[in-house]
């Protein structure tokens, strides 16, 4: 990747809608040895032109911005982590009894861990994109934002957008499957013989 | 009773997985607080303290208090939101088909990510294929549906020779045929004239 970092529309224009375009790097601090100097990692986050389309329909068709934001392991060797931002139709498309929503990505960034550094950076970059990519700034008020409970990812959030009108989302699957996780606690467990 | 192998005992409280389900479908944060207070109190008489305890602090308490179907309606006006992260996860899913095994980062930056890219940008990401001829757009003008096809085309391939009969096609044959089976393991090579035909496959039999 040789791009070089996108701050302005005027440079942003230049771009083909495949290019990966870099909007922010930021540095994560990772300590190895416990009471010594922390060692320095670069993160990055990155996008192409054509996926702001998805942004700029969501945030003028929508009143409220319908979010949702998750990490994906195991893609890069090492410990790297990619985390991915978008938004999701709310136009709903029912099969029969089922509702599906699509999901519409926007943003993505490599980082070393889930961390609050990296989604700061990712919220915020979304945050002034809104601002400077598009001919007319738009501004995000209104939030529903889905997540899987991460502690990170959910004060992230709310420093981030602690201006606008949100609501954060857990994921009721997830929730169910720490119910199931944290049966452990129980003191009178039943238990279920599964075929 | 259980005839198979795989008995797995898994130690989960029946009771809470059902409470956790109902709560969830309730329609204003006042049913929220009060039932989910009996529910603690229902779990603490039964004793289950920690358990209650740990419930409390995760998942009544904010932040993560808005996870029942009422929390969006209350503070903005009625819209479809999703209840889970499955838009999310089946992307990633599509990532992972992508990228089956790690990769250096120069080649995720240069090789796969730009694919990724066009992949999103083709609009296909959790869209239903509807038509026939969607589905053939789909499959020849995307990288990863181009993957699918080659995979399909080599099954193709494999299947002219090693053929599973329907037992559909079989019932109109003649009767000396008959004892087909459409089961995986009976596969019938359909080029052969041998006359043991439906005989279990084995490493030998595939060759032949």
């Amino acid at each position: 990747m040789t791009s070089k970092k996108v701050t302005s529309r005027e440079v942003l224009l230049t771009k083909t809608d495949q290019e990966i375009v870099v909007f922010k790097t930021f540095d994560q601090q990772l300590q190895i040895v416990p009471n010594s100097t922390p060692v320095v990692f670069p993160g990055v986050i990155f996008s192409c032109k054509g996926l702001l389309k998805n942004l700029e329909e969501a945030i003028s068709v929508q009143h409220v911005l319908t979010m949702m934001t998750d990490t994906t392991f195991k893609l890069v060797v090492g410990q790297w982590v990619l985390m991915i931002t978008g938004v999701i139709d709310t136009v709903v498309k029912s099969h029969g009894n089922n509702i599906t929503h699509s999901f519409r990505p926007i943003l993505f960034g490599l980082a070393l861990s889930e961390n609050v550094v990296g989604y700061t950076a990712l919220f915020s970059t979304l945050l002034e994109i809104a601002q400077w990519a598009f001919a007319i700034p738009l501004s995000i008020t209104n939030i529903v934002h889905c997540q899987d409970r991460n502690d990170a990812m959910c004060k992230a959030f709310q420093s981030t957008f602690k201006d606008c009108k949100f609501v954060i989302k857990p994921c009721i699957v997830h929730i169910l499957r720490n119910v199931r996780q944290n049966a452990k606690l129980m003191v009178n467990r039943e238990f279920l013989e599964v075929r | 009773m259980s005839t198979n192998l795989f008995n797995i005992y898994v130690f989960i409280n029946q009771r809470a997985q059902e409470d956790v389900k109902n709560l969830h479908l309730v329609h204003s944060r006042e049913a929220f607080k009060y039932i989910g207070g009996l529910l603690l109190k229902s779990w603490e008489n039964a004793g289950e303290v920690e358990f209650s305890k740990w419930f409390r602090n995760e998942l009544i308490v904010p932040p993560y208090n808005n996870w029942f179907i009422g929390c969006v309606n209350e503070m903005f006006e009625p819209l479809p939101h999703p209840d889970t992260t499955n838009p999310i996860e089946s992307f990633n899913n599509t990532m992972k088909r992508f990228i089956p095994h790690p990769v250096s980062m120069s080649s995720f930056l240069n090789e796969k990510m730009p694919t990724i890219l066009n992949h999103c940008l083709e609009d296909y990401c959790g869209v239903q294929f509807d038509t026939s001829i969607s589905q053939a757009k789909y499959m020849a003008m995307n990288s990863i549906g181009r993957l699918i096809l080659e995979k399909a085309s080599k099954l193709v391939s494999m299947n002219n020779a090693m053929k599973i009969p329907n037992i559909s096609q079989v019932k109109e044959r003649s009767g000396e045929d008959a004892f087909f089976l459409n089961t995986k393991r009976n596969m019938v090579n359909v080029n052969s004239k041998a006359s043991n035909n439906g005989d279990p496959v084995t490493p030998f039999r595939i060759k032949v």
